[in-house]
């Protein structure tokens, strides 16, 4: 034992800040002053905004010229505003709750870490399900993910979201899980909120969704003067296929 | 929560790059925000989302609607960001690192766009002419 406190003091004194921060003195103080898990999360998160990023340039750039790259439907004659609108609401508030689930455990309250951790599990579940019933509706009013340009990009951008939001879940259910096998322990407070910046980057990503693929009207984005460019690109595409013949 | 603030304001432990001028936020041993600012966020972005919702269906701020929609999710993305992620009273170099992916995606964001959006600079005026050509060509062998 006093090996151990001897330990830890030495990581203070060596400005591990997070070390005594977060009570991990399991893990040594680094050069950096920040906890590489913790910052290998940031990273991945960057990673991932360029991931989306490229994903919803993608949908805006096809979403104004589906007519001329395609059958309809069209986002104008599918998209239900109310219930994206719930969607959006349950996933906002399933940022509340993860937050308090941090909370909870940085107190030792690992009965709230659970009811929170689970409300969050719930709250993300009923997302998905939105999304699920949502899919299978446009499926049914003709939207398939080869129909048209935005059939493709937005079955592709939502679709990728709504995996992250089903990996987040059963992330959450781990810790859930962890937590009812006495795993989890106020210093172990990290572990949850590595959990929450995943959680909390899904509920940003939507957020940017629900404002440029939803609400953001469709003649908006197609009356930006890409109409030239909108016959452009399909003539384009028509020529490419000539030019590959001759080839 | 009382106990906490008190232990936490300007004695606390504090990370590099943890800002001193957070004073004011109910905060808890961790230098984040406590329960009831987290709370009173969550209402903040159920009304800011509400109101998205609702100036979609005025049609009298039609020409503000893209604007408006934009500013407002701005502002929720900064505050999810900052407060739930703790981005305001972390180490300033996760900000840092997260903005610079921000740059980059909207530097490509904006390349793309242009790209379709500008004929020059997705069909050079050359390819043009060759493809006006091989289409001439390819009427020529119908004919």
């Amino acid at each position: 034992m006093a090996t151990t406190a001897i330990d830890v003091r030495t990581a203070h004194g060596a400005g591990g800040g997070h070390v005594e921060e977060h009570g991990h003195s399991e893990h040594p103080p680094t050069s950096t002053g920040m906890d590489h898990r913790k910052l290998l999360m940031w990273a991945f998160l960057t990673s991932d905004t360029m991931f989306f990023g490229s994903l919803i340039a993608t949908y805006l750039t096809y979403r104004g010229r589906a007519e001329d790259l395609g059958e309809g439907p069209y986002p104008s004659e599918i998209f239900d505003i109310p219930f994206t609108s719930v969607s959006a609401f349950v996933l906002l508030m399933s940022s509340l709750t993860m937050v308090l689930a941090l909370a909870a455990i940085q107190k030792g309250n690992q009965r709230g870490l659970r009811i929170w951790l689970l409300a969050t599990a719930l709250l993300g579940s009923m997302f998905v399900g939105g999304q699920y019933f949502e899919f299978t509706e446009f499926v049914h009013e003709g939207l398939g993910l080869t129909t048209n340009m935005f059939g493709s990009s937005f079955y592709v951008l939502t679709g990728f979201h709504g995996a992250h939001v089903t990996i987040g879940v059963i992330w959450l259910l781990t810790l859930v899980f962890v937590s009812l096998r006495g795993g989890t322990t106020q210093g172990d407070s990290l572990d949850v909120e590595i959990a929450g910046l995943y959680w909390h980057f899904v509920d940003i990503v939507w957020i940017v969704i629900f404002t440029l693929v939803y609400l953001i009207p469709y003649e908006e984005v197609a009356d930006v003067g890409a109409s030239e460019a909108a016959h452009l690109i399909s003539t384009f595409g028509r020529e490419l296929s000539v030019i590959n013949g001759l080839w | 929560m009382g106990g906490h603030n008190a232990a936490l304001h300007g004695a606390g432990p504090t990370g590099p790059g943890t800002k001193p001028g957070t004073d004011h936020l109910v905060t808890d041993g961790h230098g984040h925000p406590g329960e009831g600012v987290y709370i009173r966020i969550a209402i903040i972005l159920a009304i800011v989302t509400a109101i998205e919702v609702a100036i979609y269906y005025v049609d009298a701020l039609r020409p503000l609607l893209v604007p408006t929609l934009l500013v407002l999710s701005i502002a929720k993305f900064v505050v999810v960001v900052g407060y739930f992620m703790h981005l305001k009273f972390d180490d300033s170099r996760y900000r840092l690192m997260f903005i610079a992916g921000l740059v980059v995606v909207f530097s490509v964001i904006g390349a793309l766009i242009a790209m379709f959006w500008t004929d020059q600079y997705y069909v050079p005026q050359e390819a043009l002419e060759t493809l006006q050509q091989a289409r001439e060509a390819e009427a020529e062998a119908a004919e």
